[in-house]
């Protein structure tokens, strides 16, 4: 069986400004697999992304895509492929419905068959009560909604979605890690996925790969890069809003490796030493943090360590 | 089966794209009747009252300049307003040839210049006391024209880096294709250079096809005129599906 992607040597310089987005990419992603794509904005994902659809012609080095090579038979890889379009300027004058429809229909799906999974994906995503208003009257978030109903109709092997959660709420945001899912488990499709919520992908992502600055820093299981990171512990301290007083952080500091993610700070350190730093807290006194807790390294620390900038030792 | 699936889906884009239409509709069809309206005016009022040749002459020009109109400036514009945002990626990413999405969009900007044809038609009746006769002929002038109209409209499209900077040449090229051609005029009358310039522009040829349908002409007489826009068309057409780039360098 053909890998869902294969990227060897991969390399993408924008010709234009001379930027080189992505730089010897290696990358595998099995069939069957959700697999992330995880990086800081800027370094490279998208550029990543366009040419696994067919968007972008690579430079350098060797992309298949199910199995047909990208570069000398582009057109083979749209069968096969459904990409959510961060862009449907093209069809901003359709009705959501209509939108969700003929994208069915011109994967191929009979009227019939397009209307019904048409209706299900609207009562599924929770936007029926939308289909008939035309895509430029909605929302940003109802607009993703609508993407990813015309991505998803016809049943793809493959889903590439680029960050299709950016500008949803939180109901509608499960919903549709929900559907990634079911989608996944049910039809057996790959998913290629974009997202900047580490959080949530730890959960859905089967493996993933950080890329920064063009790239790719690591690649595998949460669970293999939170191990080659590290085993240590995590204090996570949430300072009040005044901030910390100053010498706090870099007294954490001789207890581990300190750094700073979504205002808070965060200490990873060993099982001995976790005592102390939790000793440190205390000293300084709880009037300077809301809260504090301890567990076990996060994908995110992964993320931050690799690709995200370090912030506390700097 | 290939073949049912293009036109299947060519079916489906223009759907999509006169859908368009419905948002647009009324404003788009004011301009659509007033370009080849006010070209017909100007000229009646400068050259005072036709004869039934001359009268011929005026209402296929008018038609001509109608699908310049929609072929040239709307659809140039419209592609490269969508170039520029590069709304194309929507269809890039779905298994559907260029050809037909440059088919469905000429389709939806040829139905964008009937309102101006029936304008016209009916103003001839009026003002000029002549009737057009419409028939399978004249459907077959038409689409060639457009086609290449289409095909031209297409190509400053997608080699225009903005939309404004579309809708500037699309202006160009209208002036080129309506005043510098035999559309009005018989090709006699024109200057020399503007002869040999006519003999290769598809709408000395669309103009011609067209005044001879309307005048109700069997199509023996204007065979030679289609044959060579149905070139026109081709070689145009393979051009642009060539120049439509679904993936950027
Ligand atoms: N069309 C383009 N032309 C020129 N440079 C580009 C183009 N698209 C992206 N870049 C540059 O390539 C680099 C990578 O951009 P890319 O969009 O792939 O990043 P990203 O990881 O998707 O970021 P984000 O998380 O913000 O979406 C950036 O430096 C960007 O400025
Ligand atoms: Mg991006």
């Amino acid at each position: 069986m053909h890998l869902a992607i294969e990227a060897v040597g991969l390399g993408k310089t924008y010709k234009k400004n001379n930027v080189r987005a992505n730089v010897e990419i290696n990358l595998q992603v099995q069939q069957g697999e959700i697999f992330g794509l995880l990086g800081p904005n800027g370094a490279g994902k998208t550029t990543f992304v366009k040419q696994v659809v067919g968007l972008l012609k690579p430079s350098t080095g060797k992309l298949k895509v199910m199995g047909e090579d990208v570069i000398t038979n582009p057109d083979a890889v749209r069968n096969q492929l459904n990409y959510m379009s961060q862009n449907i300027f093209a069809v901003w004058h359709l009705k959501v419905r209509e939108v969700i429809e003929n994208s069915g229909r011109l994967r191929g799906l009979s009227a019939g068959e397009a209307k019904k999974q048409t209706q299900n994906l609207l009562e599924e995503l929770g936007i029926e009560q939308h289909g008939e208003k035309a895509i430029f009257h909605l929302s940003g978030g109802l607009r993703q909604l609508a993407g990813f109903g015309a991505a998803f109709i016809g049943k793809p092997r493959l889903l590439v979605l680029d960050e299709p959660t950016s500008s949803l709420d939180v109901a509608r945001r499960r919903k549709l890690w929900d559907k990634v899912r079911e989608l996944n488990q049910k039809e057996n499709v790959t998913v290629l996925l974009v997202t900047h919520s580490v959080v949530e992908a730890e959960h859905l992502l089967d493996r993933l790969a950080i890329i920064q600055d063009g790239k790719l820093r690591a690649q595998g299981s949460p669970g293999e890069l939170k191990q080659k990171v590290d085993n240590r512990l995590r204090l996570e301290i949430i300072p009040h809003n005044g901030g910390l007083p100053s010498g706090f952080t870099r007294d954490l500091g001789q207890f581990g490796e300190v750094f700073e993610a979504n205002n808070r700070i965060v200490v990873l350190t060993s099982r001995g030493t976790l005592q102390n730093a939790v000793g440190l807290v205390e000293q300084y006194g709880f009037d300077y943090i809301d809260d504090f807790r301890i567990g076990t390294t996060s994908l995110e620390d992964v993320y931050l360590k690799l690709g995200g900038g370090i912030l506390g030792t700097a | 089966m290939a073949l049912r699936k293009f036109f299947l889906n060519t079916w489906i884009l223009f759907k999509m794209q006169v859908a368009l239409y419905r948002f647009l509709g009324l404003f788009t069809a004011i301009v659509a009747i007033l370009v080849p309206l006010g070209t017909l005016f100007l000229i009646l009022f400068t050259s005072g009252t036709a004869t039934e040749e001359h009268a011929y002459l005026l209402l296929a020009g008018n038609i001509v300049v109608s699908l310049v109109n929609t072929c040239i400036t709307s659809l140039g514009q419209y592609i490269g307003n969508m170039k520029e945002a590069r709304g194309f990626d929507f269809y890039a990413t779905l298994p559907v040839s260029k050809l037909s999405l440059v088919f469905a969009l000429m389709g939806s900007n040829i139905m964008l210049s009937l309102p101006g044809f029936i304008a016209v038609g009916i103003l001839g009746w009026l003002i000029l006391g002549i009737q057009i006769s419409i028939g399978p002929g004249f459907f077959l002038a038409v689409i060639l024209t457009a086609a290449t109209m289409a095909s031209i409209g297409t190509m400053i499209g997608v080699t225009s880096k903005t939309g404004q900077q579309a809708n500037h040449i699309s202006l160009v090229a209208m002036f080129v294709f309506i005043f510098l051609a035999p559309v009005y005029y018989q090709i006699e009358t024109l200057p020399l250079a503007l002869q040999w310039w006519g003999v290769i522009q598809p709408v000395t040829y669309g103009a011609n096809a067209i005044r001879a349908a309307i005048a109700g002409l069997p199509i023996s007489y204007y065979l030679v005129d289609l044959v060579i826009l149905l070139a026109m068309a081709t070689v145009s057409l393979a051009i642009v599906t060539r120049g439509i780039k679904w993936r950027e360098g």
